[in-house]
């Protein structure tokens, strides 16, 4: 899976970081679809599947409510699943999540970072032109994001690319002790989420109902 | 009414999409939401100089969830095609923009998209193939959303004014509390399953950690993320320099 480095995913990346907030939004920057489609690049869309479904347990609480600053998940699957590949399952895993998860918070700073710019380039209403100007604008920030991103990726895929395999090498849980690590931490922002929604006394009752519905299909299936 | 033509209602739709494009903390949306409106003030005001004038009104701080500015805009247009003053168009933008983010992030960021993202995830755990998880999410998710968009700029532009009427008929508060429920179920399966399939492993002592976790991270509220992924980074950086060392 990792015998290559393959420039596809820095374009991924790219349209993954506008996915995420400036062009379309249609959720594809999800680290579950996120992670099919960098597995799918990779030759290995089940390696994509794990590691963004572990990763979209612990990024389901984000909400970008107010426009605040919220860590970005696209780019960091991709970054994530590339790792995903190196090692054992299990390390791979554990180094996927880990980097899922930093590669995010680095994202959000970035894209900080590019706010404050937009706000040097922004017209106000005596500028002239303005017609042309409110476009360009826009444009100018859907380029910047693409590029944000696409850096983004491309930094992320050479670090996993130069250090991927000498930590991998040294992971030292198992398979199975690996994805009980990652979905005992999941539990904290799965929690979280909860209350995101309402909370244990508003909604504890459709909660029970899903876990009774979830313990049943997963004894039977 | 003057009937928007078909084809300024269509560019203004696919603007919709770009109208977080340069999301600042200045303007926020504001200048998203002149852009995605210039095609309804070319057909309003053909004269450059009378063009002008009205996008400099809209050249202003403006938020609100991306999918629901259309409601937002909708309406502005309809003020606009309306010939209302400037003045009240203003009032107006700064009276709709609370409820078009706190109704959108409720209804959506926590309604809908966490509850689509869950039933993929379900799917999934249960044997689902990569294809069908993501296809099932994708077009589950983006049918409402899409619709969501489309029914907010012609509700919006039929609406004008009388918004505040429209959104309350419309009943989108009790859509976003069917939405969060349907969250919670998910959230209850997803846990479950994950769960049952600790107990298939033989790891059923791990479980009571999973529950404090989760009530931890439930009485912790929304302040989870960070700490969390701090904790679970460093902890597999520690376990990595733990593995090379022994």
């Amino acid at each position: 899976m990792v015998d290559a480095f393959p420039l596809g995913l820095i374009a991924l990346g790219a349209v993954l970081a506008l996915d995420g907030t400036s062009v379309g939004q249609f959720m594809i920057s999800r680290p579950l679809v996120a992670g099919v489609l960098a597995g799918w690049f990779l030759g290995d869309p089940l390696t994509g599947l794990w590691v963004g479904g572990l990763l979209e347990l612990f990024y389901l609480p984000v909400v970008p409510a107010g426009g605040g600053r919220v860590p970005e998940a696209g780019p960091a699957t991709v970054v994530a699943v590339y790792a995903g590949g190196f090692g054992s399952p299990g390390a791979g895993l554990a180094l996927a999540v880990c980097l899922g998860l930093t590669w995010g918070g680095l994202g959000s700073l970035t894209q900080e970072k590019a706010r404050s710019f937009y706000v040097s380039q922004l017209p106000n209403q005596d500028a002239p032109d303005l017609v042309r100007r409110i476009a360009r604008v826009q444009w100018m920030g859907a380029a910047v994001e693409f590029i944000r991103g696409a850096l983004l990726t491309a930094v992320g895929l050479m670090l996993v690319h130069a250090t991927g395999a000498p930590t991998a090498a040294v992971w030292p849980l198992n398979l199975v002790q690996t994805v009980l690590l990652l979905v005992l931490a999941a539990m904290l922002p799965l929690g979280s989420l909860l209350a995101t929604l309402g909370g244990l006394r508003a909604r504890g009752g459709w909660m029970a109902g899903g876990l009774v519905a979830g313990g049943l299909l997963g004894a039977l299936l | 009414m003057r009937v928007m033509p078909k084809g300024v209602r269509f560019q203004v739709f696919l603007r919709l999409f770009l109208v977080q494009a340069c999301w600042n903390t200045r303007s926020m949306i504001g200048h998203g939401f002149a852009f995605a409106l210039l095609p309804v003030l070319r057909w309003l005001h053909p004269d450059p100089v009378a063009l002008r004038e009205s996008l400099a009104r809209h050249v202003m701080q403006f938020n609100a969830h991306p999918y629901l500015a259309a409601l937002g805009i909708g309406a502005v247009a309809r003020l606009e095609a309306d010939g209302r003053p400037g003045e009240e168009i203003a009032h107006f933008k700064t009276a709709i923009r609370g409820p078009l983010g706190g109704l959108g992030d409720r209804l959506v960021w926590a309604g809908w998209l966490p509850a689509i993202s869950l039933a993929a995830l379900a799917a999934a755990i249960l044997g689902a193939s990569p294809a069908v998880s993501v296809i099932l999410f994708l077009l589950v998710f983006n049918a409402g959303h899409l619709g969501l968009r489309a029914w907010s700029l012609s509700a919006g532009y039929d609406a004008g004014f009388d918004l505040a009427g429209r959104l309350k008929g419309a009943r989108l508060d009790r859509k976003a509390e069917a939405t969060g429920r349907m969250a919670c179920f998910f959230l209850g399966l997803v846990v479950g399953l994950l769960f049952m399939r600790g107990v298939e492993a033989g790891l059923v002592a791990w479980l009571p950690l999973g529950v404090l976790f989760f009530l931890g991270g439930n009485l912790a509220r929304r302040r989870t993320w960070r700490p969390a992924a701090l904790a679970t980074a460093s902890l597999i950086a520690v376990l990595t320099i733990a593995g090379a060392l022994l």
